[in-house]
């Protein structure tokens, strides 16, 4: 008998050993703790975490650490758990004892309740989640950046197409009422005389009016920077993932290639919305094995960039007016996309060319000036 | 003086053209052009008038943005082919950047739609008038360049030296001839050139810079 509870306390301590080999060196930050958020145990990875010394008896109440403003959440969501006794899953902001401030996911669950058990346990863990939140905030503001960009510049084609279609009847009335106010003079009528006059003067009231317009929504200044071409392309690629997971991407850079003053933001739209349109072709027209080939090469005083697909190609009769405003083939499309992309490329002394390739697809030259 | 026989020499030879894209803009002009009695041929395709021109004098009013060839496209075509008609750009647009690259290329204006067409009357009327006093300038100077090749080579000489600034004194003693024999040269000189003067024959070659030596006068100057 004796042995038996001997042999039994034995296995006992040999398992305590075990736990505590387990806690101690999993790479991962671990604590016990009960409905009021008092801390019964954390293990070396949870101390470090929360800057402090392993094995100390500091860390009392996991809900204190918790960043001001995201207490109120934090709180609301332990009674819910203690409440409802669903998990704990939070991705909340902490403060550390030497005042940095980490974003960790922390998780927690009830634990079985013993017989001998005075009080509810939960055992959870907390994972460092910052640099994984920081790349997700860069994302955002560049997704921010980029939307911004892509409504500047529909705004500013918008009002410059709308400018040249509304320019055209505007000469044309005000050169005629020109030409007749001296006809109108020659037969001495007054009032013709003065009719005419009026037309005149409303016509360029409404040239000025339309100037105004444009101008303030082209003020998209290019911010020109030295940059490297392939780069914008990478940039471009993370940018457009979700929209091309379907297409397989080949890319054949020059990597020799000189920094060229560009306006990156500015390009990489380019980019996107020819890479956005191969794909989007290539996928309609169900392309079984679909490819997106992007060369850059230099030529001359030029670099070239040449952004190919293997799609259904584009309706010969239409090819010349792609580049137009409002031209589009998309139920959905403003048509604003490659007549923006078009005035960029030109902003930046290059030209934007399209044309059918041999092998059935589309291909898009961008030249841009290397000085 | 001298009896030329002059091209393109009135306003009445000069031609207007008008290209742009807009049938609209195009008859809206050559009303205006009518109305002012300027002689004009409108074209609504850029190609077109490339296919038909032939260096006529007169001046070019183009558009810049038009569908199937921009207007600067056009320009720099016409350069190509060694052209220089004088060119009035219009856009819509007024891009600043499109003005300059225009005006570096030649172009003589940049008006922007919708434009005050009394402006360009204006300025079509001032480069014709400039077209016509050029022809005239060139018809006179090939007159006075066929007139000079007409005379003897002692007699170009001391044209020359007198272009130079040269006395007689110093003619003669460069060219080591007798000063009466300079003289000499000197009143047939201004009998064939039909000039009173040899003074006077040397202001009109200097004036139609008949010798392309605007670099030697300087030099000499």
């Amino acid at each position: 008998m004796i042995d038996k509870i001997h042999s039994q306390r034995e296995q006992l301590c040999v398992r305590k050993q075990d736990w505590h080999t387990l806690v101690s060196i999993c790479p991962v930050a671990i604590f016990r703790t009960n409905t009021k958020g008092d801390c019964l145990f954390v293990n070396e990875q949870a101390c470090l975490l929360f800057g402090l010394h392993a094995g100390t008896t500091q860390f009392k109440n996991w809900a204190e650490s918790v960043h001001p403003q995201d207490r109120k959440l934090i709180v609301a969501a332990w009674s819910k758990t203690v409440r409802e006794r669903t998990p704990f899953q939070e991705e909340y902001r902490i403060c550390r004892t030497d005042g940095k401030i980490l974003w960790v996911f922390g998780q927690a669950v009830e634990e079985m309740i013993t017989a001998d058990a005075t009080e509810r346990t939960f055992i959870g863990t907390f994972t460092d989640i910052s640099a994984l939140r920081h790349a997700q905030t860069q994302i955002q503001i560049r997704k921010q950046q980029l939307e911004r960009v892509e409504r500047t510049n529909t705004m500013g084609e918008v009002a410059s197409s709308l400018a040249h279609q509304l320019n055209q009847p505007l000469t044309v009335i005000a050169t005629l009422a020109e030409v007749c106010t001296k006809k109108a003079l020659n037969i001495h009528d007054m009032q013709l005389q003065t009719g005419l006059q009026k037309i005149l003067k409303q016509a360029y009231h409404a040239g000025e009016i339309i100037h105004r317009l444009k101008n303030l929504f082209s003020s998209g200044k290019l911010q020109k920077v030295p940059t490297n071409i392939n780069d914008v392309i990478r940039q471009t690629l993370t940018t457009v993932a979700e929209n091309i997971t379907h297409v397989n991407t080949k890319i054949i850079k020059n990597e020799t290639l000189p920094l060229i003053l560009i306006d990156p933001i500015q390009i990489e739209q380019v980019f996107i919305n020819i890479i956005k349109n191969a794909a989007e072709a290539m996928e309609n027209a169900c392309v079984i094995y679909p490819i997106l080939e992007i060369t850059t090469k230099t030529q001359e005083h030029d670099i070239i960039v040449s952004i190919q697909d293997n799609g259904p190609g584009i309706a010969h009769d239409v090819i010349t007016e792609i580049f137009e405003p409002f031209f589009t083939t998309k139920k959905q499309g403003m048509g604003m996309g490659l007549a923006i992309c078009r005035t960029i490329i030109e902003a930046h002394a290059g030209c934007l060319n399209c044309r059918n390739t041999k092998q059935g697809g589309v291909e898009f030259l961008i030249k841009l000036p290397l000085h | 003086m001298m009896n030329s026989h002059e091209i393109f020499s009135h306003l009445a030879d000069q031609t207007v053209y008008i290209v742009d894209d807009d049938p609209e803009i195009c008859e809206a002009l050559s009303w205006l052009f009518e109305s002012a009695g300027i002689h004009f041929v409108a074209y609504t395709c850029g190609n077109r008038f490339l296919e038909e021109y032939r260096g006529q004098s007169g001046c070019l009013i183009l558009d810049v943005r038009m569908k199937s060839m921009s207007g600067l496209i056009l320009q720099e075509k016409l350069i190509k082919q060694n052209y220089r008609i004088p060119i009035i750009l219009m856009t819509g647009h007024g891009d600043v950047k499109m003005a300059v690259r225009a005006m570096k290329n030649g172009a003589v204006d940049f008006l922007t739609k919708p434009f005050n067409s009394q402006d360009l009357l204006e300025i079509v009327q001032a480069v014709l008038e400039k077209n016509v006093r050029k022809h005239k300038w060139e018809q006179q100077r090939i007159l006075i360049r066929k007139q000079i090749e007409k005379l003897t080579a002692r007699e170009k000489d001391i044209l020359h030296q007198a272009i130079k600034g040269k006395v007689t004194k110093s003619i003669a003693d460069e060219l080591k001839i007798s000063v009466h024999t300079v003289e000499l040269h000197r009143a047939n000189l201004t009998k064939k050139m039909n000039v009173n003067a040899v003074a006077e024959l040397v202001r009109l070659v200097i004036l139609y810079d008949v010798f392309d030596c605007n670099e030697e006068m300087a030099c000499v100057a």
